[in-house]
């Protein structure tokens, strides 16, 4: 019985870390995928711009 | 102050003529709000967090928000500060729509400055009173407003334009031209506050809608295109493409650190002020109608609340989980990033139906 709650502890556990972790890779991975398109916004923005820097 | 300059340069050497052009000189605000953003951001949060200026989370919204408490806001400073210097820099500081713009965006940028101010430093919850908030807001609006009535010296200047019809102008005359533009300022600086509540929300729908509006602000002020296109020529209306590239362009740097999960919010500073500067634009540019239309995740983010009040009262029932109208989304489930970007997308669409209203008419 005591094995039983030691074990579905650590699986909590371990759940919860899981889900720490990939809630923090969400954050991070938005973060990025937002900076990228700013990025490509910039570079669109300077393409458009050889239309009249001639 | 750059374009006297390159004038007082042009006379012996012809290249510097090239920053005569708006089109290029709108280029370079957005290039120089960016760089600006960029050096300054980083400082601007350290500082912001070292003074303690974190947000305070409506403990009555969705659960997922509080970890969002203490993050620092009043970032709107950064954007405002941006926009201001860049302006000065390469707007044309005889234009006066330019100055019209630059000081109503500042006075409604210290308003919000007064309230978040009081909310976060003196703890005040409350900050400033709907009351007060509302009437420097007037304040500032109808002085803006009186000021381009008074100058105005064509009826198209202060004329009602219907979008999809060329021959459709409702002269409003001085006064009416009042009232529709302090309810177009006031109501868009208060929508895009209402807006501001996701991380990165209100800043991409903002920097959309003012890249839209610097068209639409060069197009009035070309005669020949103005005259193609059956849009009101306004003269001197197109040195506002330069502000809304510098709105744009801060707006952009300031999404790099306010996209999600934000290092920084804007504040009342950030989101009255772009929600004003972007009303006034529209009004000197006789576009309200398409600005409505293109910021129609604001308007609807604000008829929400609206309604829920009224629903409320009358009734004792609320038609949304939660108002305003991005919370009622994330209650159904919907996760912030999901909220966030899809308000983006029906943004980009409405903008593109706004610019449709250039050449269909």
């Amino acid at each position: 019985m005591i094995e039983l709650a030691k074990a579905r502890r650590k699986w909590l556990g371990d759940a919860h870390r899981r889900s720490r972790l990939c809630a923090q890779r969400g954050g991070d991975q938005n973060l990025r995928v937002v900076r990228f398109w700013i990025i490509t916004m910039l570079l669109v923005l300077f393409g458009l711009s050889t239309l009249k820097l001639r | 102050m750059l374009l006297e300059l390159f004038q007082l340069l042009g006379t012996d050497i012809r290249t510097f003529n090239v920053f005569q052009y708006i089109t290029l000189r709108a280029v370079l605000a957005a290039m120089t709000a960016l760089l600006i953003s960029f050096v300054i951001g980083p400082r601007m949060i350290r500082w912001l967090t070292e003074m303690k200026v974190g947000q305070a989370v409506r403990d009555d919204g969705p659960q997922t928000h509080l970890v969002k408490a203490g993050t620092p806001t009043m970032g709107g400073a950064l954007i405002l500060t941006a926009v201001a210097v860049t302006t000065l820099l390469w707007g044309d500081l005889e234009n006066r729509y330019v100055w019209a713009c630059l000081i109503t965006t500042i006075g409604f940028g210290a308003i919000g400055w007064v309230d978040d101010y009081r909310k976060v430093v003196y703890k005040n919850p409350k900050g400033l009173s709907a009351k007060s908030k509302m009437f420097w807001q007037t304040v500032i609006a109808v002085a803006a407003l009186s000021y381009l009535a008074y100058r105005a010296n064509l009826p198209q200047q202060t004329d009602l334009i219907v979008p999809f019809f060329k021959t459709v102008a409702i002269p409003l005359g001085t006064l009416g031209f009042i009232i529709l533009g302090w309810f177009v300022v006031v109501g868009f600086s208060n929508a895009v506050n209402l807006t501001d509540g996701l991380d990165g929300l209100a800043i991409m729908p903002t920097v959309m809608v003012a890249s839209a509006l610097a068209i639409f602000a060069y197009v009035a002020g070309h005669k020949v295109f103005s005259t193609y296109l059956g849009v009101p020529h306004i003269a001197g209306a197109g040195e506002l493409a330069v502000f809304c590239g510098a709105i744009a362009g801060a707006g952009l740097a300031f999404l790099w650190f306010n996209a999600y999960p934000a290092e920084v919010f804007m504040g009342d500073v950030g989101a009255l002020a772009l929600g004003g500067a972007l009303g006034l634009i529209a009004v000197i540019c006789r576009q309200e109608i398409v600005l409505i239309i293109m910021g129609g995740v604001f308007v609807v983010e604000t008829l929400s609340v609206m309604i829920q009040v009224a629903s409320f009262k009358l009734t004792g029932k609320r038609v949304f989980r939660m108002a305003p109208l991005h919370h009622h989304y994330e209650l159904k489930g919907w996760k912030e990033n999901q909220v966030v970007v899809r308000f983006w997308i029906i943004t980009m669409l409405l903008v593109l139906f706004g610019l449709s209203t250039l050449k269909l008419r």
